[in-house]
């Protein structure tokens, strides 16, 4: 009675502990790509990465891609009001910028919550302001995950 | 009542963004903001028409010199009149002992080379020829020490072009010398002759000197010390100058705003002196039709207060554009008498948007100063949060989890997570605080988390950095023992110290099995803060601020349970950044009114029994959920009086009554 739960509990570990793996790899992969193409202003690209149904939620300024407006969160990629963003990872200037990110595995629907901190700057700004960004990567069937959910706040003004 | 959200946008108390937004102000533009009626507006704090003057006429001759000799003179204008007086200006490195020491190397004779007859005219093998003969010498001097040589000498095709049959280099230090040495060398059968372009100042000092006295002059004349205007309009017509003849050719005429910006850099020595000395600029009458010619004032002046642009033929606002967002601080531009007034009827719109803290324009204010200071802030606007709930889950959700924490943590892990939630803890030391907060600013230790933390130096290796993220109820409410006792504020007294968003998202696993490929769920952010106590007792030990996400599924006890959960717990920073803006002054629209609606606000307050009564009524009457719930109130929660009542007041109900 009492080794049954201890035995699944360590398969459940075993499982998770991969998944982890997994999920942080990709994770840090994806933001990697995401800072770059938002502060190249690689709009479309940045764009394909969220689908119908998926949310941009941007210091509480909210847009879905629905039937009817399907590019209105490339719309809102496309407006926001900078000439010039610079993003940097950093939870500790004298810690790994890997730590920055966080991935946890979404139980076992093969989705990705995805937590990161870091400063900005926008255009000529001397000032980095820090801020906080979670995503929820949802997998796509032929492979491959887009954004469900991104949320970006500033911490501190 | 709300959760925490609607709430908020309609407290009255702006006083900490207000009180902040001056702060802020200070610290980004200096004293440039706060100075504003003695230094940086002049002629508006006179009530006059503004520093610019679209249709001023130039100085007339003469005039300047009784100015410059006035008893009002300021300092800066004497400054700057010593620095033209000495000729201390520095009109582009020509200098000659400058330290490493550049010349201009003009080789002639190789066009009667047999090499000529090469595509390439032989300047490829020239080239290579000079290259190869450089670098002779330059070992050659090295030989003694028997060391590699320095460096190779290399032509990069910037250093070089071809001037009629003369090849012009331009060499730096010994290899000036290497260069001359080459002259009446052999090269490709004919001798060459090299020679050195004499500096502009040994040269010529007739036609430089004379040119940039010109522009001195110029200077003196069109500068209005008690203004701190520089008048630059009108040039084509300034006597002196069409008597240089620097007008005479449309190539001339656009490098004398070039020439002149030069000669403008070479006498300030810093850009606060530069700030302080020219405030406004005119460049009115002068028929530009674009940039082009006068381009180099932005770099030049950035922090310009005052630019006029008036009577001259910019065809459009497309011709402006290259000055958009330059000039950070402008606050006063005239545009007036240019044909894009016709032609762009938005003009005044896209130039208050080029300009952000443009208060003036062409005389006429639009925008104050407070709304300039709003502005500024709300450059990244803060919103409301947007809550975007499924039949109030998510709310009752926040309202139980938060207070459940802080008081019997295993009973939530018992009721809300199953052996596949996932919680993570990560503490971020290096989030900034808030300066605001005095009371808090006694160090924050972390011990009482490293130990669990995910990002923490210490620990390197994989293993126990995956350990911390925590899988199943089992290892969760281990866990939570460890870490400090908790007293987050309250959710409906305390909204401005939250700020909690929700979206719903699809593909959650289900733990029934009933739908395979998932089932919509709820993705709930929160930002926040909470109070570490001492113990049970509840003395509050320090403030920290945290930020967390929930993913919430079908399942747990209550019919809701945690799928992950990760926390990060930092210094504490305040929350006016959850405060919103004042989303007039914001460059975006406001989000509207949050979609929490009030019904379902108001539905966790009833009993089951009458969230069913409440259901069933809006089903069979059509009604909306809030003229549901008025309706049964009035029949004191009995369904059968509800339905007589609602049939007897039907007739009177307008569309607002019903559902969507």
């Amino acid at each position: 009675m009492a080794a049954q739960p201890d035995e699944r509990g360590s398969q459940t570990n075993e499982i998770s502990e991969r998944n982890q793996k997994q999920a942080q790899a990709i994770a840090e992969q994806f933001v990697e790509f995401y800072y770059r193409s938002f502060d190249q202003k690689a709009w479309d690209e940045l764009g394909a990465y969220y689908q119908l149904g998926s949310w941009y939620t941007w210091q509480g300024d909210a847009v879905e891609n629905t039937k009817e407006s399907p590019t209105a969160i490339l719309d809102k990629l496309k407006t926001l009001p900078f000439e010039k963003i610079t993003h940097a990872l950093v939870s500790n200037p004298t810690e790994d910028w890997r730590d920055a990110i966080r991935a946890q595995p979404v139980a076992n629907s093969g989705a990705i919550a995805v937590a990161v901190m870091g400063r900005f700057s926008v255009d000529q700004e001397g000032n980095q302001l820090p801020f906080t960004q979670t995503f929820l990567l949802m997998p796509i069937p032929q492979g491959g995950y887009y954004i469900q959910s991104d949320f970006f706040r500033i911490m501190l003004v | 009542m709300p959760v925490t959200t609607a709430t908020r946008r309609h407290q009255g108390n702006r006083g900490g963004i207000a009180k902040r937004t001056r702060d802020m102000r200070t610290d980004r533009d200096g004293d440039m903001l706060m100075g504003t009626a003695p230094r940086g507006r002049p002629q508006a704090a006179r009530g006059g028409r503004g520093a610019l003057q679209p249709t001023r006429p130039p100085p007339a001759p003469g005039m300047s010199d009784s100015r410059r000799g006035g008893h009002n003179s300021s300092f800066k204008k004497e400054q700057l009149l010593s620095a033209l007086r000495q000729g201390s200006i520095r009109a582009g490195g020509t200098e000659r002992n400058g330290p490493a020491q550049s010349g201009n190397i003009k080789i002639t004779g190789w066009t009667k080379s047999e090499a000529y007859a090469s595509s390439d005219g032989g300047l490829g093998a020239l080239i290579s020829w000079l290259e190869r003969r450089v670098n002779i010498s330059i070992k050659k001097r090295n030989a003694p020490r028997k060391t590699a040589p320095p460096r190779t000498f290399k032509l990069a095709p910037n250093k070089y072009h071809v001037e009629g049959d003369a090849l012009i280099i331009s060499a730096m230090g010994s290899d000036v010398g290497d260069l001359l040495h080459l002259n009446n060398f052999e090269f490709s059968g004919v001798k060459i002759k090299v020679e050195e372009i004499p500096k502009e100042s040994e040269q010529d000092s007739s036609a430089g000197n004379q040119t940039r006295q010109m522009l001195k002059d110029f200077l003196h004349r069109r500068y209005d010390p008690s203004a701190k205007l520089l008048n630059l309009s009108a040039i084509g017509q300034d006597q002196e100058i069409l008597n240089t003849g620097m007008f005479a050719t449309a190539s001339t005429q656009s490098k004398f705003i070039p020439a002149l910006m030069k000669v403008c850099d070479g006498i300030f020595k810093s850009a606060e002196e530069k700030k302080d000395t020219v405030q406004s600029i005119t460049l009115a009458n002068n028929a530009l039709d674009s940039l082009v010619a006068v381009k180099e004032v932005a770099p030049t002046f950035p922090d310009l207060l005052n630019l006029d642009l008036s009577n001259n033929q910019f065809p459009s606002l497309d011709s402006l554009s290259g000055w958009k967002t330059k000039f950070k601080h402008l606050d006063q531009l005239i545009v007036s008498g240019n044909p894009l007034e016709q032609n762009n009827a938005d003009y005044a719109a896209d130039l208050a948007g080029w300009f952000p803290t443009l208060r003036v324009l062409n005389g006429i204010q639009i925008r104050t100063e407070e709304q300039i200071a709003k502005k500024q802030k709300a450059i990244i606007p803060i919103f409301g949060a947007n809550f975007k709930d499924i039949s109030g889950i998510g709310e009752s959700f926040i309202k139980t989890f938060f207070p459940a924490f802080d008081s019997d943590r295993n009973g939530l892990v018992r009721h809300c997570y199953d052996p596949q939630s996932t919680f993570s803890l990560a503490v971020n030391p290096g989030a900034p605080r808030d300066p605001a907060q005095q009371g808090f600013k006694q160090l924050q230790t972390w011990d009482r988390y490293i130990k669990q933390s995910r990002n923490l130096k210490k620990i390197t290796h994989l293993n126990p950095r995956m350990n911390r993220l925590l899988t199943g109820s089992d290892d969760i409410t281990k866990f939570w023992q460890s870490l400090p006792l908790t007293r987050h504020p309250n959710l409906e007294s305390e909204t401005e110290k939250w700020l909690i968003e929700c979206q719903s998202v699809p593909s959650i696993p289900d733990p029934s099995g009933n739908s395979p490929q998932g089932v919509d769920g709820l993705i709930i952010t929160v930002h926040g803060e909470y109070e570490e106590l001492d113990g049970p007792a509840g003395q509050a030990r320090i403030k920290r601020s945290f930020d967390r996400s929930f993913i919430l599924g079908p399942g747990g006890l209550n019919g809701i349970r945690v799928v992950s959960d990760m926390l990060t717990v930092r210094s504490y920073g305040g929350c006016a950044a959850f405060t919103p803006t004042d989303t007039n002054t914001g460059t975006n629209q406001p989000v509207t009114e949050t979609t929490m609606e009030a019904p379902q606000q108001a539905l966790p307050t009833l009993t089951n029994e009458q969230t069913q009564m409440l259901t069933e009524l809006a089903r069979q009457t059509g009604m909306n959920i809030q003229y549901s719930k008025e309706c049964l109130e009035q029949s004191q929660w009995n369904f059968q009086a509800a339905l007589e009542t609602f049939a007897a007041v039907q007739p009177n109900l307008g569309p607002e009554a019903f559902a969507q």
